[in-house]
């Protein structure tokens, strides 16, 4: 298993078989000493997990895959200070990135860029955040060859009368025919609603397929209603309501939706990052 | 010995400004079932709700008796780990829930212990096999996917793990076809016979069901309030007559009684 777990600014546990290449700053000239540079060669198919473990800092992760490669990425963030993190995945041809990214904690500001450079490239990226402070996320989706794909499913859930703003820009340029881009961004509000979903499509060509969804709210009464029918308290059923919420969208192991869960349900303090 | 298991006693419910129900009155006992029959809109569902305790509907006056205790302040989930159960009329889809979880969760609540694992798996197969449902429901989302008849079936079988003892069935037969519809009949019938104190209270537009689970007394609803009360004959003179003419149907039978005169009677 390929781990990477951030500890401190700039101060890394790493560990990672040979096919992925951390920090060989010469893969790429655009990516320089500021940044957590992940190199995955051609013809790679690995997993990673990144674990983000470190408060109060900047943080600049960059993730490159080369040709023919796949990478099945796992994030999880448990902070219980504010950070900011710049996140830069550029994917060549025929490669294809998964994201599945938990985050639960307090002020978080974040933006990310995914630049789909080669020919069916692919992203499939998946956001789940427990919201506890104001959080903010930023992304921006560069179709920038022919037959790319984003399909991006952000959830967030706001506890405390929190905000939680989504700005998501996807971006096909001319020329990038038979492309397709898809958004959907979910909020669920524990309190006031003080949270914004962006959602902003820029085209540029018509041979495309595209698509969002945008949506804030609460749990469906009727929903709590069914779950207290069966004999769970209303706490029980905002707690099972919040974990399949966050949950249904990751494509992870039951192992590691033990372990987000264990952060839901306890608050995080115990965690390996809250230590 | 008390042989009464549900009592409401001149009921006044509103919803928002509205009155659902009038001055409401219903005893069941002991394994009797009774089946509400009524034009849509009459308020079958909101007495379905109250019962369970919705909290939409405000209860102006009246009580709720169950078991022989007050229940008319409890919450929802307090009356079902009582073992009030409701089959609902549009079972909803929760995505992300499997019902296998749910249950677990479920019934873990109500016994309050951690229920031994393969005795639920082995409990809840034998279960998804009477009811001729698909096994691998049981990782699947709650309801999601699940077709009109898989979700009243499923409500069943959620009825045949919780073991309830009063069992309100909302339009329980809408959407099943003849097949599912005698599948789900038999195995609420069979829990009752193997459960001899479980009583039933069927709510229903249409006498289909009760052809299969034969009621005990029937009462048509209009308007928020029981209109006439019989037996399984009211039901098929409904059939044929309609709920126009409910006032000027006569019980052959001389069976009808309103609730007041089983009230005092008893």
């Amino acid at each position: 298993m390929n781990k990477i777990k951030v500890v401190a600014n700039g101060e890394y546990q790493i560990n990672v078989n040979q096919n992925i290449i951390v920090n060989d700053y010469t893969k790429s000239s655009e990516v320089n000493k500021e940044w957590l540079f992940i190199y995955v060669p051609s013809n790679m198919d690995e997993t990673l997990d990144l674990k983000l473990c470190n408060t109060n800092t900047k943080e600049k992760i960059y993730i490159l895959l080369d040709d023919n490669s796949k990478l099945d990425l796992f994030m999880i963030a448990n902070k219980q200070l504010p950070s900011n993190y710049e996140f830069k995945f550029v994917i060549k041809d025929n490669s294809e990135l998964v994201v599945n990214k938990f985050y639960y904690g307090n002020g978080h500001h974040e933006k990310l860029i995914i630049d789909l450079i080669g020919y069916k490239s692919k992203v499939y990226y998946n956001l789940s955040t427990v919201t506890k402070d104001k959080q903010k996320y930023i992304m921006n989706i560069n179709h920038s060859n022919q037959e790319t794909v984003s399909i991006i499913n952000n959830r967030g859930i706001t506890i405390n009368n929190t905000a939680l703003e989504l700005e998501i820009n996807g971006y096909i340029l001319k020329g990038m025919k038979k492309s397709v881009m898809e958004q959907t961004s979910k909020i669920i509000t524990l309190g006031e609603n003080y949270s914004v979903i962006k959602p902003n499509l820029f085209i540029d060509e018509n041979d495309v397929s595209v698509r969002h969804g945008a949506s804030i709210g609460s749990f469906q009464k009727e929903s709590i209603f069914y779950l207290q029918t069966r004999g769970l308290s209303k706490a029980n059923c905002y707690q099972l309501l919040m974990q399949a919420f966050i949950l249904s969208i990751l494509k992870i192991t039951e192992e590691k939706k033990k372990e987000l869960l264990q952060i839901v349900n306890i608050g995080g303090e115990n965690h390996e990052c809250s230590k | 010995m008390i042989i009464l298991l549900l009592k409401i006693d001149n009921l006044n419910v509103l919803v928002g400004d509205k009155q659902l129900l009038h001055n409401y009155n219903l005893n069941i006992d002991k394994g009797e079932i009774h089946a509400i029959m009524g034009p849509n809109g009459s308020g079958k569902s909101t007495l379905a709700k109250v019962i369970m305790g919705a909290e939409d509907y405000k209860i102006i006056t009246g009580d709720i008796y169950y078991d022989n205790e007050d229940i008319t302040k409890l919450k929802v989930d307090e009356r079902a780990r009582k073992g009030i159960f409701l089959a609902m009329q549009s079972p909803l889809e929760i995505e992300g829930i499997t019902n296998a979880d749910f249950l677990r969760t479920a019934l873990n609540t109500k016994t309050k212990t951690n229920v031994d694992i393969y005795q639920f798996i082995k409990e809840t197969e034998d279960a998804i096999n009477e009811l001729k449902m698909d096994s691998n429901m049981l990782h699947r989302s709650i309801n999601s996917g699940f077709s009109g008849g898989e979700r009243k079936k499923n409500e069943i079988l959620q009825m045949k793990i919780l073991k309830p003892k009063l069992i309100i069935l909302d339009e329980i037969d809408s959407g099943l076809d003849i097949d599912s519809l005698k599948i789900v009949a038999h195995n609420i019938l069979q829990y009752q016979q193997e459960n001899k104190e479980v009583s039933i209270l069927i709510i229903t537009h249409y006498p289909r069901l009760l052809n299969y689970i034969k009621p005990d007394y029937v009462h048509i609803m209009t308007c928020g309030k029981i209109v006439k009360s019989g037996d399984y004959e009211l039901a098929l003179k409904i059939e044929n007559q309609g709920y126009n003419n409910v006032k000027t149907i006569k019980n052959q039978n001389n069976k009808e009684s309103t609730i007041k005169e089983k009230e005092e009677h008893e």
